[in-house]
């Protein structure tokens, strides 16, 4: 065993090195989830705060009930728990973390607005709008689904991402991935 | 100076004095139990903890000595950041790696190491986090194109204010706001899901501005406390207190600008005195940005 390597001297390196080392190896962590996993640069110990557009306000989802004949109506309002499970997946959006809410939001009952909304198709250089045939039903959280009982239905988590062109200034949201949770799929 | 003299002194002259002799880890102790009550975690668990410490603080002014205590908290900052890992902002993190650092000086207090612990880890982190954030940033496409910044002034709400106070029509980050709602909308579906953004020139020359202000700025914080010679440790303190009185201004992550502050005085204490004093100073600052202004300044 070489001289250097005594109890003292371990306990030194210790004393200095060990937090630095794990800071190093969490900062390196978080750069490899956030290439790719989507793990938000501001989140996750890796300093990169404000080193990306990459915000709340960038990240967002469309959730939707699809029945067995492909319609789909989005749920445009969560229970206050949901929203909270809401938040903490969308900083790390994988299949993983949003099974807490797909979960719950497959036992919860909704309300449906009384009239169906039309969807719009929006030119975005002339701004005209056209109502397109499609209509959705949009559907608020109202509780645990009586009986707590698993849907028929599947959810559909959509989640999207916000890019903006400072020149063009054009703002593009992408569809990075769909999760799907049929019935029986929860963990 | 002799102790009869110490009443005749003024009430800024008696402070400076009392922080000249205060010992570093006592006043890094003190700080970062303050960093904890203010800007700490809001879990239970460390809200607890850290509310029964400082209690017990208050009683027993020793225990802030006492390694148990750090210990304590240190174990239940950790777990909370644990369970919190994916949705933690970065400063929770150095806040946590902090309070092992305090834990760790205490313990080797009696053997005299406790100011090498603390010097050697607040000049790590000092480097370590601005070269990190400025790699990513440059490693960063949205982040060089200004795309971040701009989109900072026009969408975040804490923002606002200071993009006023640039001369932003407060319309414009309106706009944008309902622009981006649009976007986000089930109901709406855009060619290509694109849509214009009501943004202007000034907006994205200021976005530019700050982008090129802050990498600068951190790279330089980041080079200059790597060599640890007095010109450049100079140069680096005054660069950094010149980051947190502009920062934290308009960005409210005060957290994070305490932090820094504290690695700042760990460093400076006892060796640039004018430069302690400007930290000591900074934290006041810290807590008066926390007025709102923002309110004032969108009510005019």
């Amino acid at each position: 065993m070489t001289k250097w390597l005594t109890h003292h001297n371990l306990k030194t390196a210790a004393i200095f090195c060990a937090i630095p080392m794990i800071a190093a190896y969490i900062a390196a962590r978080q750069g490899y989830l956030n290439a790719n996993y989507h793990l938000s640069t501001w989140k996750g110990g890796g300093m990169g705060m404000f080193a990306g557009a990459d915000s709340g306000d960038t990240r967002f989802t469309r959730i939707f009930i699809e029945t067995a004949d492909g319609k789909r109506q989005p749920i445009v309002k969560l229970l206050p728990a949901q929203t909270r499970q809401h938040q903490k997946a969308i900083w790390y959006p994988t299949r993983e973390n949003f099974e807490p809410l797909a979960m719950s939001l497959r036992r919860t009952s909704f309300v449906a607005s009384n009239e169906a909304s039309k969807v719009y198709k929006i030119d975005k250089d002339s701004n005209t709008r056209e109502a397109m045939e499609q209509s959705h039903y949009l559907l608020h959280a109202r509780g645990p689904r009586p009986g707590g009982d698993d849907a028929d239905w599947t959810l559909v988590i959509e989640y999207w991402e916000i890019s903006y062109d400072g020149s063009k200034r054009e703002a593009r949201a992408t569809l990075t991935e769909t999760m799907r949770f049929a019935k029986g799929s929860g963990s | 100076m002799s102790t009869d003299t110490i009443d005749e002194l003024s009430p800024l002259a008696r402070a400076e004095k009392w922080f000249d002799e205060i010992r570093l880890i006592d006043a890094v102790s003190a700080l970062t139990l303050m960093l904890a009550v203010f800007f700490g975690f809001e879990q239970p668990l460390f809200k607890l903890g850290i509310q029964a410490a400082l209690l017990g603080v208050l009683l027993r002014p020793s225990l802030i000595k006492s390694p148990l205590m750090w210990l304590m908290l240190s174990v239940f900052a950790t777990i909370v950041l644990i369970e919190t890992w994916s949705t933690s902002d970065n400063h929770k993190y150095l806040f946590v790696y902090w309070f092992w650092v305090v834990t760790i000086a205490r313990w080797v207090e009696p053997q005299g190491q406790d100011e090498a612990v603390l010097r050697s880890h607040a000049r790590f982190f000092l480097v370590f986090v601005f070269l990190v954030a400025a790699a990513q940033k440059l490693a960063s496409p949205t982040y060089m194109s200004g795309e971040m910044f701009e989109l900072k002034l026009l969408l975040d709400e804490r923002f606002k204010a200071f993009g006023h106070l640039l001369g932003i029509d407060r319309s414009i980050p309106e706009a944008a706001r309902l622009e981006i709602v649009n976007l986000k909308s089930p109901l709406s579906v855009y060619t290509d899901n694109a849509i214009p953004i009501s943004s202007t020139d000034l907006v994205h020359s200021l976005a530019q501005a700050i982008t090129w202000y802050d990498l600068l700025v951190q790279i330089a914080i980041g080079l200059l406390f790597i060599p640890g010679k007095r010109m450049t440790d100079v140069l680096g303190h005054a660069v950094l207190l010149f980051f947190i009185f502009t920062t934290y201004l308009p960005a409210p992550v005060f957290g994070f600008g305490w932090t820094l502050a504290i690695y700042g005085l760990t460093l400076a204490k006892g060796q640039y005195r004018f430069m302690a004093l400007l930290y000591a100073t900074a934290f006041l600052a810290i807590l008066a940005y926390q007025a709102p202004w923002r309110d004032w300044v969108l009510e005019t």
